[in-house]
This record gives structure tokens, sequence and C-alpha cells, in this order.
């Protein structure tokens, strides 16, 4: 990780241009490894199992599935809006976004996500993409075959009620973000972001207490709230000053669970993770 | 490219830049200032927590190069006028 642009760093950038060539095939580091899934679908399993208890013949399933590692550098597109699937991909490390780009070339992303997602699990039944993915770190991440996944799902009706679910779930995610960038004011704007990338990130064992990694630079906080940068670092600064947060680098850390979920207006329930008590 | 500072200046708080932003010229500085603090101003200035919003700019050896300023005009009609008698 040590590439990455911290979100306290100089250099807000990592705009995607529409010059910029890059596919994840080309833009690999090392040779792509073709494999099963194995301990690779860890973060898979710990994704599900926030609000699903996975049974061991399925996780043996999971673990079982021919697996395509790839290692991408920070700031490149894994898949475009308009390609044609013919798989899919699990964040194994690192962190990625989804976004789309207006007429006039500015971007809104529209979601983060993290160890154990798949981000675009809706190219199993939907044919041509209608977002971007691309990365915000280094990463590493697991593509699966279409056909392989439609074989698991046939086998083993609960994952596939399980890829069911986390689909509408990342349906939820997108209704919370209409209306926090339609709705709320900056402060609570910004507070919710990171009460949701916290609250994530424990589901899934990444935060440790209440401190996490921030992924994103001050300019793609500013396309994940339609803030200016400028916006972005002076309603941080008020969250520092209020003693809600703490930002190191890329580290963050709350300093006032209580008082960041109030300003953020945030209420968990649309990331229904049931099964953990991260839920709180 | 070069580096610029955002300072803003609402009502009593100053919030000062201590990253900076790197930005093709004084132009791009100039129109950045203009649209945050029009953003920051469709925040705070409906709440009357200040009456205008000012970013200023800096460039790299900490000198002013820009500022934009938006103020909110709020006019009430006092004393409230009687409804007209039909």
């Amino acid at each position: 990780m040590c590439c990455r642009v911290p979100l306290s760093s100089v250099t807000r950038n990592g705009i995607p241009t529409p010059e910029r060539e890059v596919r994840s095939r080309q833009n690999q580091r090392g040779a792509p490894v073709n494999t099963t899934a194995g301990n690779y679908a860890g973060p898979i399993i710990r994704h599900l199992e926030t609000n699903f208890q996975l049974t061991e013949d399925e996780k043996g399933a999971l673990q079982g599935m021919p697996m395509h590692i790839l290692d991408i550098r920070a700031d490149q597109d894994i898949v475009r809006e308009g390609d044609r699937p013919t798989r899919c991909f699990a964040i194994i490390e690192g962190f990625v976004c989804t976004f789309k780009m207006t007429g006039a070339g500015k971007r809104q992303i529209m979601a983060f996500h993290i160890p154990g997602d798949i981000p675009d699990l809706q190219s199993l039944h939907l044919e041509v993409l209608d977002m971007s993915i691309s990365t915000l770190t280094p990463c590493k991440v697991g593509f699966v075959e279409h056909e392989v996944m439609r074989a698991l799902c046939v086998r083993y009706p609960r994952l596939a009620a399980a890829f069911w679910r986390d689909t509408l779930i990342t349906g939820a995610v997108y209704r919370e973000w209409v209306m926090n960038v339609g709705r709320r004011d900056a402060y609570p704007r910004i507070a919710h972001v990171l009460c949701e990338l916290v609250t994530r990130m424990r589901a899934v064992g990444l935060a440790d207490d209440q401190s996490c990694e921030v992924p994103m630079t001050q300019s793609e906080l500013a396309d994940v709230t339609g803030m200016t940068p400028v916006h972005v670092n002076r309603t941080l600064q008020v969250l520092r000053a209020n003693n809600l947060i703490k930002l190191k680098g890329s580290k963050l850390t709350v300093l006032d669970w209580e008082r960041l979920k109030q300003a953020g207006d945030f209420d968990p329930t649309y990331l229904h993770l049931t099964n953990t008590d991260a839920a709180a | 490219m070069a580096l610029f500072y955002f300072d803003v200046r609402e009502g009593i708080r100053f919030v000062p830049d201590e990253e900076g932003l790197e930005l093709p010229d004084v132009a791009a500085a100039e129109r950045e200032a203009a649209e945050s603090a029009a953003c920051i101003g469709r925040d705070l200035l409906p709440k009357g927590v200040a009456r205008a919003v000012t970013v200023e700019v800096r460039n790299e050896h900490g000198q002013r190069v820009a500022t934009a300023t938006v103020t909110l005009a709020l006019d009430r009609v006092d004393p409230e006028p009687t409804p007209p008698v039909l």
C-alpha cells in the first residue's frame, strides 16, 4: 500500500480522464494467477456472513471456485460503463469505487467497496454495465467466470439467495447515498460517509476498534459527496476541531462514535448487518 | 501544475488550508475558490451563522493571488404590511 495517496496528501488528483486508456489486463503487476479461490475466498465469506450464516459446504464451494487473481495498481479502471463482462470480481485486498461521468466530464462516485465486496455482481444478470469501477488503492482482485457463479447458484440455492441479498443491499446503500448527496448539508454528509466506512470495515474485521484506513483522497471524497475539495477540507477540519475524528495520514480515528453518528444522521439499518455486533 | 492554498473565512471562523491543492494555474485556482465559496455559502448563509463566506487563495509562497466572496442579503419589510381591506 506504499504508493497510495493518503487523505492528507497535497495530491488531490486521481480524476479519471477519457484518455486514461487503462484496462486491468494491461495494468496488472506480475503475472495473473489462475487458481481455486481457497484462502482468497476468505474476504468474500466474511462479507456474506455479515448478514447470513453460511454452512461449511457453502464455504467449501466458495473456496473451490476457479478464480483468476490479479494485482492492480491504484487509480485504474477494472471495468467500464458499456462493458459486457463474462465474469465478476471480488476484492481480496484494497479499495475500489463505482462511478459515472457526466457528459461534461465530472465524476460522481456512487459507492466505495472494501475487501469481500463483489462490486459488479449485477453483471451476472444484467448484460451491459451501466457504471465504471476503478481502484482507489493498489488492489488484489479475484475474477470468477459467470458460468462458475451460475453453476454455484444452481447447486447451492442459499448462495444464490446470498448473492441476491447482496445486490439488494447494494441498492439500499445507493438509496442512502442519494439521500446523503441530495439532502444533507456538508457537515452531516461527510460525517455520514465516515460512519458508513467505519461500520462496514468493522463488520468484516478491518477496523481496529474505532480506527480504520480511509482509502480516499480529499478529491475522491469530493466526488463521493458532490462537493469541492476545498469544501471537503474545510468540513473535515471542522469535524476535527469539534473532536469527533482524528486524521493522521490516511488513518481515521473516531474520537466520539455517538456524536459522529449524530452529526452524520447515521442509522446503519440500510447496511443490513444482521450477523454482526457492528450493527450497533 | 502549481500548489495553491485555500483559506476559508466564515463569520468569526477562519479555517486555514494547510495541505493545498495542485491546479494548472491561477485561473483554475480562482474557479475552484469561486465554486467553493458558493458551495460553502449555500450551506452556511441560509442558517445565519455567517453573513459572508470568503475563500482566499494563496500561492506556494503564501502570497494571496485571488479572493472569492459570497454574501446573502436578506431584507424583511418592517413593519409587516397588513392585508389590504377590500
